[in-house]
């Protein structure tokens, strides 16, 4: 026998992964994409919502009770509130958007997870642009989290500090019929996601935030949102700078997230979005951690790259 | 759709990745496995599919089957694992012979001893065709190295096998890191 058919032959048995091992790793995967999707649209898009300054952190207060009632009548509300605001300030070429958000998502290693939180900046123009990020303690979910990361030699979470180049920001291309708007989103959703329902929910996001999205668009969006079943009313909700909202959410049962989207009242603009772990999720947290966030806090236009307003 | 396809899909749609863990999960998990355990295999397997989304925008797409770039991505994160390897090694030798075995098992425990004495870049690729059945030209493409490199190495790392004796040539580990 050579010393390769005696590799082949090493007397031990391989089992399939099991069932709950591979679900976990396909949601781990999932919520990985959707992290970068999330990322990315926010890369890509030009950023308008106009915003107060940044205060301080502030620690999320959801008030609300997640009782199942439907969000339509609310995002309805909203989507009257929309079309009556002033379209978003053009940036001329030259200039950029700027934009500041606070955000936080999970990192993980063997056996460890924690949310990392950070400040992010961009400057998008038509040229090219730019992102900064600077990143926070790292909040360990459980303690035996925390212990698994010491005894993994305290890798590093996240880098403090990472920039990178952007490409030239690409405008929103979507209908403003909110007929012809929910035909588009349901077929880009069909097939894709975890349900078509969702990732509808995750599409009327992607278009609204920091996007160009004129009044009409807005309210399109919220007017689609109103139509997508499983869309419930949160209820009222404090966002991480301490502004007041109302949340309203979509529930990926397949793996047992929620999404929430916090809205302005005055303004239905979008404040901020939190991603919400449910009872039996797919990776086994605790019911009710937060695995994502992500609070809108200023827009503005600046001449140049780099220029904070 | 082909895995080149799926990943090229997944640069707009970046949901279509999900079909590349549906068809190579189990195959990762298993060479995970047969390195490291179960244990340590479900961690290691769900991690590659997570990196390789990451860096699919580098994925060769003239390469129609993903598969050994996924195992590619699990040897890197195997070295991590090292130390939990060696232990499984050890456990191979004993399973195959102890001192009241048949002269052939302990002819087989020595070379699970000599396979735990193969400096890394020898043993990474001649598992990767022992147990993960892949060819050369996929270890060379899973690895990121010429062909030649890998012919050599596998056959440097037979040879120690077949020759236990061999093993005061075996140079220190960090010095080889791919």
């Amino acid at each position: 026998m050579s010393e390769l058919d005696f590799l082949r032959s090493l007397p031990f048995e391989i089992d399939a992964p099991t069932e709950e091992a591979r679900n976990r790793a396909r949601g781990r995967l999932l919520r990985h994409i959707r992290r970068n999707r999330m990322d990315r649209r926010r890369r890509l898009l030009v950023p308008v919502i106009g915003l107060a300054a940044a205060g301080v952190l502030a620690a999320l207060v959801n008030v609300g009770n997640h009782d199942g009632a439907s969000a339509a009548p609310v995002l309805r509300e909203f989507a009257e509130i929309a079309r009556d605001q002033a379209p978003p300030t053009v940036v001329k070429p030259g200039q950029f958007r700027y934009t500041k958000s606070l955000q936080a998502y999970t990192s993980g290693g063997n056996g460890w997870t924690a949310l990392s939180p950070g400040v992010r900046e961009t400057w998008f123009g038509s040229t090219g642009g730019r992102i900064h990020e600077k990143w926070g303690k790292p909040r360990f979910f459980t303690a035996a989290d925390r212990a698994h990361w010491i005894a993994a030699g305290r890798p590093q979470v996240n880098p403090p500090e990472d920039s990178a180049n952007l490409p030239p920001a690409r405008p929103l291309d979507l209908p403003t019929d909110p007929d012809a708007l929910y035909d588009k989103l349901h077929d880009q959703a069909v097939g894709h996601g975890n349900g078509t329902d969702s990732e509808m929910f995750t599409l009327v996001g992607d278009a609204l935030r920091e996007s160009d999205a004129s009044p009409a668009l807005r309210a399109a969006l919220y007017e689609v949102a109103a139509r997508i079943p499983g869309v419930d009313l949160v209820g009222p909700a404090v966002d991480r700078i301490g502004r007041h909202g109302v949340a309203v959410a979509s529930v990926d049962s397949k793996i047992g997230l929620r999404h929430e989207l916090i809205f302005d009242r005055k303004t239905a603009a979008l404040l901020g979005e939190e991603y919400v772990e449910l009872e039996g999720n797919s990776d086994g947290y605790p019911a009710g951690t937060v695995s994502g966030y992500a609070t809108y806090v200023t827009s503005a236009v600046v001449g140049r790259l780099g220029e904070r307003p | 759709m082909t895995d080149a396809q799926a990943i090229a899909a997944s640069l707009s749609d970046p949901e279509a990745f999900a079909v590349l863990f549906d068809r190579h999960f189990d195959a990762v998990h298993g060479y995970a496995q047969r390195r490291v355990g179960p244990d340590l295999a479900d961690e290691v397997a769900a991690e590659t599919f997570t990196r390789a989304f990451d860096h699919r925008r580098r994925y060769d797409r003239s390469r129609e089957d993903a598969r050994p770039w996924l195992l590619g991505i699990s040897a890197n994160l195997l070295r991590r694992h090292w130390r939990t390897e060696r232990r499984r090694f050890d456990a191979y030798a004993r399973s195959t012979g102890g001192a009241e075995a048949e002269p052939s098992g302990r002819v087989s425990a020595e070379l699970v001893a000599a396979l735990k004495r193969l400096p890394r870049r020898e043993r990474e690729a001649l598992l990767l065709l022992a147990w993960a059945d892949l060819s050369y030209e996929q270890i060379a493409f899973a690895l990121d190295l010429p062909v030649g490199t890998v012919r050599s190495r596998i056959s440097r790392g037979r040879a120690r096998l077949r020759g236990p004796a061999i093993e005061s040539e075996t140079p220190k580990e960090a010095a080889n890191s791919v």
